[in-house]
C-alpha cells in the first residue's frame, strides 16, 4: 500500500501480467511500451529504454519509471522537490 | 480440467494482487486478449487500486483519487511527509471529504451518505481496518489544516524529517484526544479545563479550534486567562495563533500549543 513498490516482489512474467491490466505493452526485447506501442525512455539515461526486468510502476500515478537505485532516488528526489515549488 | 474464466474469477477475489498474479500465470494467463479476460483485468485494476486507496473505487472515483495529487492539503502532507506509506488512504479521505462536502450543499444527499457508508465499510473489513478508518477520517476534519500548520512550523524549524513522520503518525493516531474544537455553547472553564488535563497528561502539544464569533471570543478569554496565570510559562509551553476568514460567518481560530519536542 501507499509508497510500496510491488514490482519488487513479482517475477517477470507477473509484472508484464500488471502492466497489461494497465494497457502497457511489452515488446520481444523486454522493452515496456506505452498504450501507442511506443518504447519508453528511461529517466536516467535518455539513450536507452525502460526494461520489463528493472521498471517499477509508482503507485499513485500508474507511472512506469526505471527502477534501478539512483533512478528511483533521482525521480523520488525530483518529485519532492517539483511538489515543494509549487507550494 | 481446465478451470472456466468464472471459477478464476471465484478464486482469484479472496488472493492478494501478488496473488493472483501468481495464480493467473500457473494458469497459462500471461496477457488479456482472450475473450472473456476483460473481467479477470478489471479484478487486477481493482485489486490494485484497492492496495492503495483501501477500497475498491468506481470509474469517477478513479479519476478523482488520481487527480487528487494536485489537490493543496494533499501536496501539503506529501510535502511534510514524503515518505509516509499510507499517503495514497489520505486520498481516500478527501474523497469523502468531498462526499461531505457535496451533502452540505445538498447535492445528491442519500447518494452520497450511502457511498460514504459503502467505502467506510469496505475500509472497515480490511485487516488493520480501524486504523486505516482514522486515516481516512483525518483529512475530512476541522482538525486536520490545524495539525498540518503545526507540522509546516517543525519543518520550518529544520525538524528532522523522520521527526515529522512519528509526529504525523502520532498525531493521525491521537489527535481526538489532543485537540479541542469549541462549540458555541462551550464555556470559558471547560476549555481551560482540557488545557489543563493536557499539561497534566505531559502532552507536548495540544491544539483548540473555533469557527464564527462565539467560539472565537471564548477561544481568545481562555488564551488570556491561562497567560495571566503563566500557564504556559509554567508548563514550558508555546503558542501560536492563526486567524483567517474576514468575515464573522466565516471566522476561524486555531491556536497550537507545544513544547518544543526535543525536550
Amino acid at each position: 500500500m501507499g509508497k510500496e513498490i510491488i514490482f519488487e516482489e513479482l517475477g517477470e512474467k507477473e509484472r508484464v501480467l500488471l502492466l497489461k491490466a494497465f494497457d502497457y505493452g511489452v515488446d520481444s526485447e523486454g522493452n515496456i511500451l506505452n498504450k501507442n506501442g511506443e518504447k519508453i525512455k528511461s529517466s536516467e539515461n535518455p539513450k536507452s529504454f525502460i526494461k520489463v526486468e528493472f521498471a517499477s510502476l509508482v503507485p499513485g500515478s500508474l507511472e512506469v519509471i526505471d527502477g534501478s537505485p539512483t533512478a528511483l532516488a533521482k525521480y523520488l528526489r525530483e518529485k519532492v522537490e517539483s511538489d515543494g515549488d509549487d507550494n | 480440467m481446465e478451470m472456466t474464466i468464472e471459477q478464476i474469477l471465484e478464486y482469484i477475489k479472496s488472493l492478494s494482487l501478488k496473488g493472483a498474479l501468481v495464480y493467473l500465470v500457473s494458469q497459462g494467463i500471461l496477457d488479456f486478449s482472450k475473450v472473456g479476460y476483460e473481467k479477470i483485468k478489471k479484478i487486477i485494476v481493482d485489486k490494485q487500486n484497492e492496495g492503495r486507496y483501501a477500497f475498491v473505487p468506481n470509474r469517477e472515483e478513479a479519476l478523482f483519487l488520481l487527480q487528487s495529487k494536485d489537490n493543496p492539503e494533499y501536496k501539503q502532507v506529501e510535502l511534510l511527509v514524503p515518505k509516509y506509506k499510507y499517503l495514497d488512504i489520505i486520498r481516500t479521505g478527501l474523497l469523502i471529504a468531498n462526499y461531505n462536502k457535496n451533502i452540505a450543499n445538498n447535492i445528491n444527499t442519500d447518494k452520497n451518505r450511502i457511498r460514504i457508508t459503502q467505502i467506510k465499510n469496505d475500509i472497515g473489513r480490511r485487516p488493520g481496518g480501524g486504523r486505516l478508518l482514522k486515516i481516512v477520517k483525518f483529512p475530512t476534519t476541522e482538525e486536520f489544516s490545524t495539525i498540518m500548520a503545526y507540522l509546516y512550523n517543525l519543518k520550518f524549524n529544520n525538524y528532522p524529517s523522520k521527526l515529522l513522520e512519528d509526529e504525523f503518525e502520532e498525531l493521525v493516531d491521537d489527535w481526538e484526544k489532543s485537540s479541542r474544537f469549541v462549540k458555541n455553547i462551550d464555556t470559558v472553564e471547560e476549555v481551560i479545563i482540557f488545557c489543563k488535563r493536557q499539561a497534566e497528561q505531559k502532552n507536548k502539544r495540544f491544539f483548540i479550534l473555533g469557527l464564527y464569533e462565539k467560539a472565537i471570543d471564548t477561544i481568545e478569554e481562555v488564551m488570556l486567562e491561562l497567560s495571566n496565570i503563566d500557564f504556559f510559562k509554567s508548563n514550558n509551553y508555546t503558542f501560536k495563533t492563526i486567524k483567517s476568514g474576514e468575515s464573522a460567518d466565516i471566522a476561524k481560530i486555531e491556536i497550537i500549543i507545544y513544547r518544543d519536542i526535543f525536550d
